[in-house]
């Protein structure tokens, strides 16, 4: 019985999920978003776990998605220090997940307001990128690219990012 | 007020403050237990409210073992102890008890139309299996999960760790003010006895030998039927004739009534009983075929 995107299910979903749907990143090893909804049973174990403080959990503003489980990587990214799979009492979170399996979301770069592509000298996403030189490289040793098979999602990138609104942002997959 | 009922109020009182206390010690990395009344687990045993554990079995296409364990202690625990959780734990009932008690202590006028709700009658149970059936129907048909914010006590334990934890109140109480505020002006456990799917679905599992308020042993006849254990009921059973409905939280306060009278009920795991005593009616009924 698995849950569909479409039809009532959507409708009802969407009507309820409206600051969801605009770009929640779920903890390492989510399962697909329509199913992680009904597989999170709030029980918040994740982020109480979670040494860094970054998981926070959705409240009545978030119809439906209450309780569930989020990342803002401009407040905190995730660290993939990977404690909250193995918590999670329903299996929304997959703790047979390997660190660098994780696809929390993907690292969009835009150039236009990029300092580095832009002329000046700046390598903080590289440098922090815990996929070091495979998910973000150097274009010429100057020039950030990210490699969407490799990136994690982890949003270390974007909380780095001395601009004032981030030039890199992860932004979650869609299934 | 009697030893069970402090008992009862003691523990009540405890679970109060581990709602608090619990999310305090997270907060320092002190993480031998942490949840809420979703889930809530301490070391590898993880224990769920076990209507939003269905949900999450049914909605999706795999059993997660872990999860299907979590829901089934507490439904073995009710076959043991009935709703001893609602009576005893559950912080929304404890919220509502103390609502209740300020209610009656309140001028009548404030009071829309103070009332018991008929714990045992028809409706009680078409309209609490309804919700639990809709609850869980609407999972497991279009995958939407309406049991979190039907869950009173998650709803509660939520917003405590969220306040504890996190510095950060949220707007659950809201809810849970709207409930209490039908339950001081209007209706008496029109919650516990209507709505709330994990009670229900709790209410569902009681056996005969289940725990329950019973008549005890050779006593059958020293019964005065003074009808006293049936208007201190909140939910207006009739324990003495085993009525219990779906509602019945082995709270207890039947059995301290009656021990101020004659002390003939008990609070007890036993052989089953007959529904109604030697076909002699209940009070009640005698009540209703007077007005007929």
């Amino acid at each position: 019985m698995q849950s569909s995107p479409g039809g009532l299910s959507g409708l009802l979903r969407w009507l309820f999920s409206r600051r969801a749907r605009a770009n929640w990143l779920r903890p390492p090893g989510a399962v697909p978003e329509p199913d992680f909804l009904v597989a999170c049973i709030k029980c918040g174990r994740c982020a109480l776990v979670c040494p860094y403080r970054s998981i926070r959990l959705g409240g009545v503003g978030d119809g439906l998605q209450l309780g569930t489980p989020y990342i803002e990587p401009r407040r905190v990214p995730c660290y993939l220090c990977m404690k909250c799979p193995p918590v999670c009492p329903s299996g929304a979170l997959n703790a047979a997940v390997e660190q660098f399996s994780v696809r929390m979301g993907v690292a969009t770069l835009d150039r236009q307001t990029c300092y580095a592509w832009n002329g000046i000298v700046c390598r903080a996403c590289f440098q922090s990128c815990p996929v070091f030189d495979r998910a973000i490289t150097l274009k010429d040793g100057a020039f950030p690219l990210v490699h969407d098979d490799a990136c994690v999602g982890c949003g270390i990138c974007e909380n780095v990012c001395p601009t004032v609104e981030p030039a890199i942002v992860v932004r979650r997959q869609r299934v | 007020m009697s030893t069970l009922r402090r008992w009862r109020l003691a523990v009540q009182i405890l679970t109060l403050g581990l709602l608090f206390l619990i999310p305090w010690l997270n907060r320092r990395g002190i993480m031998v237990a942490f949840g809420n009344l979703y889930a809530w687990g301490t070391g590898p045993l993880t224990v769920a409210d076990p209507v939003v554990a269905l949900q999450s079995l049914l909605g999706r296409a795999r059993v997660y073992g872990s999860l299907l364990v979590a829901a089934v202690i507490p439904l073995g625990l009710a076959l043991a102890f009935g709703k001893a959780f609602c009576g005893w734990m559950c912080p929304m009932n404890t919220l509502i008890e103390a609502v209740n008690w300020l209610g009656r202590s309140a001028p009548r006028r404030w009071r829309l139309q103070p009332r018991r709700v008929p714990g045992a009658g028809p409706w009680a149970l078409r309209v609490a299996i309804g919700v639990l059936l809709v609850t869980i129907g609407v999972a497991w048909g279009v995958g939407v999960p309406l049991a979190a914010y039907l869950s009173a006590p998650g709803l509660i334990s939520l917003s405590t760790t969220s306040i504890v934890f996190f510095g950060a109140v949220g707007a659950e109480g809201l809810l849970i003010l709207a409930i209490l505020t039908v339950e001081f002006f209007w209706v008496e456990r029109v919650w516990c006895t209507y709505i709330c799917p994990t009670g229900t679905l709790l209410g569902l599992f009681r056996m005969p030998w289940t725990l329950r308020p019973r008549l005890r042993p050779g006593l059958a006849t020293a019964c005065p039927e003074c009808g006293a254990c049936e208007r201190i009921c909140p939910f207006g059973l009739d324990p003495v004739n085993n009525r219990l409905g779906l509602a019945c939280t082995n709270c207890g306060d039947c059995v301290s009534r009656c021990g101020d009278i004659r002390g003939v009920l008990r609070m007890a795991i036993g052989p089953a009983l007959p529904s109604t005593r030697k076909g002699r009616e209940s009070k009640h009924q005698k009540e209703e075929r007077a007005e007929v």
